[in-house]
């Protein structure tokens, strides 16, 4: 059904005239997604289609409840979005309405003693750092950047540069509230109970956020908008304030203070020919520090990564490239007093004998390595991530690959997508015109919760050019068919949209589970589809031509 | 197609082409033992018993009740304290005690997998083999499955963050008689403790597929679907340690220095009992509690200091300098040893790493049972939640020195299990009556006051969900679309 001035003037009745346009201008201006293959293609396969019919800004849970109700009414689609980071955040057909949360952007409650905060989906990872921060206590900076929704990327896919004691998103989230697909609000965690505050995550019963986030990726909007959570805070050893040092664009990392300490650590070996001795050195050490539970950050950075999140100009990046400041990927780690003094240098002496043990190097202070990144880069990347400068190679950027497992096994899927990506270079041209050779080797190795798990994540670096982003796309989807016929743990996190159909009967058929709930929770199919997944089983023929052949 | 199943000797018929018929008893004697449980709030017979020894055979029973429409009832554990494994519409209770196989421990990795019926000492005994152990709750009872522990969210002893999830995967067997697997188990059907050797995989992403089964299965209690192995976290044995006490007159005493040991995350294990529940611990016999009780502080704080094996001295050292910092900041003086108990440290670091071995359960005491009623609350307001429990458990004539009293620090102290234990006879119908009463005066007034009740049990479900708006409703819905026919445990959370 299309999109009706009917349902416009009943969403400007629910919201107000001055929060809902259907101005194209406005609207066109949702339709932008360029930095990410996906959003590129979306936008050339959509045209303006990836328009949407209108946008508009509620001001409270109540009000989302109503428009979504009036979605229902009249049976057009709509798109809970954050901070509109993703693609999933953007329509793909005609008559869609997107939800903008810019008026829901309240820290409603900051609990220093019990370390959480209740929040609105526009509260950024930014806000919530500097009200955190002032009272000793911190949240984990989304590689997503600090401008992201805290809310949208806790209840879907948070990644942090700090996680070796936070986990990713999934362990961040505490309550939530939600408004199903239907209009009709749940809450969830120690909220359901009035009288019992925001502090708890699971229960009473079974954890709805099981059923809120899936796999990796959650449901993207699939089953409804959530309007509040509230997510853990960490003990911070750092200063409530960060005086201003040298100018505004960066090029000195304000102190964390005497509790915090960064080490950069590398090894002996040639790269990229040795890449792969150099990474299970790695997984050596953090399988030594997860088992003597030490640090507070604990990562091997690949080579383009530390590239990207240290340069603050494009003409830095290609300095520090041409100046071969990285000449490989190193391990970063930092210790941080919490207890107190004595137990950051006990730490630094654990360090020291585990560095020693499995055959690194500390880096020293003066090489161009530990200036650039420690001195310029780490402590902001635990202030507030820098993500943006992910897209500064090509002005575009998306994962190649990733897993979730132990961390050998992000190792070898590392290993193994990089040397499908060179193959598919070599023998087929895909990718050449990407930013090499940063889109070919390295990748980030993030164990997570002292090792007991880790992820990763490789790069691909194509230019905002159609026919690069539809390649980057090519590259990504040939590796994950691979993990999936090779049967990596890596394959069952990319379960989410079409995945489900392709590859859900290999996973105990749990795209038959997810349509079920997709047609229980949102019988209309109008919370962002296809996410999480199509309601309708296809047929054969339907599959196999989704499938290309494969 | 199948003749329907119109009784139990059918049933028994169709089970026994596939199931030793030794292991399916319709006893009534026999059946006897699954009818209640130490919480004495149920008897309710089932109509078979089927001890499975297999995943397969799981399936089996529960393919052939789902197209039957029998409940089905999991229980993993030889014991039972709050009723959830009570058949309360009788079918088939599938005893999974005698699944003892502890399928593979990856040291590298840090973690177990095991069947549904592997006990803490069991696990334990594996683990230490690889100087290793089970993240543990509190004394748990010998005979406690520790799937059905982490299934029901015992709150484990350890307050730190990353061991407060310590499922990883899960192999299930859903209503309809499925085999399904979980997190990167599910890359393969295959005997989950082959996949390591097999795939690319080592069992350590607990998410997906679809939904976030390790936390939607967990306070089910067997109703979403039937977990018959699983991987868990597991950690290191200590090459060091050193248990301290820390003694108050009051509760509210207790709050601020319990809040700095776990913001500045000073040692390990770290639990506060009042005296009642530490001397049932600590006394040789049950007869012996009260007299240790009167010597012991009202409330203690024990905390267990670790080290590992990187300079185990210095890392101990500075444990013990933070905590008598802390001691001169909120005026308390950390022990060694307790009044009347000077063997206590040596007997509590013993019990932190173990299950309960004596005779009679340590919470049953000389009284032969208890009823624990527990929730979660911010520490800060455990004080108000213990003036609720003993002003209404005072009002219903209930003895108020006899109360037994637990905090369990959660995630570095974000929250804290709160449980108090109200001992009573058993074989005393009116000590039985009285504490009926008590307990659901007590519930009611706590979860009016705002206390959390996580886990439900028994009737806390008419209590806590008519409170909690749609939430009731949607954890249905999940449930109607898992189990359509309401075989698996019903009665249970109001299902």
């Amino acid at each position: 059904m299309a999109f009706s001035d009917i349902a416009f003037k009943a969403l400007q009745d629910c919201v107000g005239q001055d929060n809902v346009t259907d101005d194209p201008v406005l609207c066109q201006s949702y339709s932008r997604v360029q930095w990410l293959p996906s959003g590129v293609m979306q936008r050339e396969n959509c045209g303006l289609n990836m328009r949407p019919a209108c946008v508009v800004m509620p001001e409270s849970v109540e009000e989302v409840q109503q428009v979504v109700k009036i979605a229902n009414r009249y049976g057009f689609p709509f798109i809970p979005r954050g901070s509109g980071f993703t693609f999933q955040a953007f329509p793909t057909q005609g008559g869609t309405v997107v939800i903008d949360p810019k008026r829901m952007d309240s820290i409603i409650e900051l609990n220093e003693k019990d370390m959480y905060a209740v929040i609105e989906p526009y509260v950024s990872f930014a806000g919530l750092q500097a009200e955190a921060m002032r009272y000793g206590l911190y949240t984990p900076t989304p590689l997503a950047g600090s401008q992201v929704s805290c809310l949208a990327n806790y209840s879907w896919h948070g990644a942090y540069g700090n996680s070796w004691i936070t986990g990713i998103g999934a362990q961040n989230l505490l309550g939530f509230e939600l408004v199903l697909p239907d209009g009709t609000l749940v809450r969830s965690g120690s909220t359901a109970c009035p009288e019992s505050g925001w502090f708890w995550n699971d229960g009473p019963g079974p954890d709805l956020r099981g059923f809120l986030r899936g796999g990796m990726f959650g449901h993207a909007g699939g089953i409804g908008i959530v309007t509040k959570i509230s997510c853990k805070l960490w003990p911070f050893s750092g200063p409530e304030v960060f005086p201003a040092e040298g100018n505004g664009n960066l090029k000195f990392s304000g102190s964390l203070g005497d509790l915090w300490r960064w080490y950069m650590i590398k090894f002996p070996f040639k790269y990229p020919e040795e890449e792969e001795l150099e990474l299970k050195k790695s997984a050596e050490l953090f399988y030594e520090m997860g088992k003597a539970e030490i640090g507070e950050v604990a990562t091997h950075l690949a080579q383009q990564f530390l590239l990207t999140y240290s340069s603050v100009t494009k003409q830095d990046l290609h300095d520090n490239m041409n100046n071969d400041v990285f000449p490989s990927g190193f391990c970063v780690v930092a210790l941080s007093g919490k207890t107190s003094m004595a137990q950051l240098d006990y730490e630094e002496k654990v360090l020291e004998a585990i560095v020693e043990k499995v055959g690194g190097i500390f880096v020293e202070e003066d090489e161009p390595a530990y200036q650039t990144w420690i001195k310029r880069a780490a402590n902001e990347w635990i202030r507030f991530g820098n993500a943006q400068r992910l897209a500064r190679p090509s002005d575009n950027f998306s994962i190649g690959s990733s897993n979730v497992d132990s961390i050998d096994k992000i190792v070898y899927e590392i290993l193994e997508s990089n040397e499908i990506g060179r193959q598919l270079h070599k023998e087929e041209g895909l990718g050449e015109d990407f930013v090499q050779p940063l889109s070919l080797h390295g990748g980030w190795i993030s164990p997570q919760e002292y090792g007991y798990w880790c992820l990763h994540t490789t790069d691909v670096f194509p230019e905002q050019d159609p026919k690069q982003c539809n390649q980057a796309i090519e590259i990504i989807g040939r590796v994950a068919m691979s993990q999936f016929q090779r049967k990596s743990a890596s394959a069952v996190i990319h379960l989410l949209g079409p995945a489900y159909d392709m590859l859900g009967e290999a996973f105990g058929n749990i795209h038959l589970i997810m349509k079920d709930i997709k047609r229980e929770f949102d019988p209309n199919n109008i919370s962002n589809p296809p996410y999480a997944t199509r309601p309708d089983v296809l047929s054969p023929e339907e599959l196999q031509k989704m499938m290309g052949g494969h | 197609m199948t003749q329907a199943i119109t009784s139990v000797k059918d049933l028994t018929g169709r089970l026994a082409g596939s199931i030793d018929s030794s292991r399916i008893s319709v006893d009534p004697d026999f059946l006897a033992r699954y009818a209640t449980d130490t919480s004495y709030t149920m008897n309710r017979k089932p109509d078979m018993a089927v001890k499975v020894l297999t995943t397969e055979e799981v399936q089996q029973v529960v393919t052939i009740a789902n197209e039957n429409r029998i409940p089905v009832v999991p229980k993993s554990s030889g014991v039972g304290f709050y009723g959830a494994a009570i058949p309360e519409q009788g079918g088939i209770v599938v005893d999974m005690s005698g699944m003892k196989k502890i399928r593979r421990i990856d040291k590298r990795n840090k973690w177990a997998l095991f069947e549904a019926g592997v006990t803490y000492g069991e696990l334990q005994a594996e683990l230490g083999k690889e100087g290793m152990r089970a993240m543990i709750p509190l004394l748990p009872h010998r005979d406690k499955s520790v799937i059905t522990s982490c299934l029901e969210r015992e709150p484990r002893l350890t307050p730190k963050h990353h061991l407060d999830e310590t499922i990883l995967t899960m192999e299930m067997v859903l209503p309809n008689g499925n085999l399904f697997h979980t997190g990167s188990m599910s890359i393969d059907p295959m005997a989950p403790e082959k996949i390591p050797d097999e795939v690319p995989c080592d069992l350590c992403n607990f998410m997906g597929p679809g939904v976030d089964w390790f936390r939607l299965v967990p306070g089910s209690l067997g109703t979403y679907g039937i977990v018959t192995v699983m991987n868990v976290k597991a950690g290191f044995v200590p090459t060091a340690r050193k248990v301290m006490f820390m003694g108050f007159d009051r509760l509210e005493d207790c709050v601020a220095p319990l809040y700095h040991i776990e913001r500045k995350l000073i040692g390990d294990e770290c639990l506060l009992l009042n005296s009642r529940y530490l001397a049932s611990i600590l006394a040789p016999s049950p007869e012996d509690v009260g007299g240790i009780a009167a010597a012991l502080p009202p409330y203690v704080i024990v905390l267990n200091l670790t080290a590992g094996e990187w300079y185990p001295e210095e890392k101990m050292a500075y444990q013990e300098e933070a905590l008598h910092e802390a001691a001169k900041t909120f005026l308390f003086t950390p022990m060694e040893t307790l009044p009347n108990v000077p063997d206590a440290a040596a007997a509590i670091s013993q019990y932190l790493y173990q299950p309960w071995d004596g005779a009679t359960y340590w919470k049953a005491g000389a009284k032969g049972a208890s009823r624990e009623i527990f929730f979660l609350t911010q520490l800060q307001r455990a004080p108000e939640f213990l003036q609720v429990i003993r002003e209404t458990a005072h009002q219903e004539r209930y003895p108020l020195d006899e109360i037994g009293l637990y905090l369990q620090p959660k995630q570095n102290g974000r929250a804290f299990h709160m449980e108090a234990s109200f001992p009573f006879n058993p074989e005393d119908p009116e000590e039985k009556e009285l504490i009926d009463t008590v307990c659901k005066a007590v519930s009611r007034a706590l979860v009016q006051k705002g206390a959390f009740f996580y886990r439900i049990y028994g009737d806390w479900d008419r209590l806590v969900y008519p409170r909690t708006g749609t939430l009731h409703e949607t954890l249905k819905r999940i449930k109607g679309l898992l189990d359509p026919n309401k075989i698996l445990n019903p009665g249970k959370l109001g299902f």
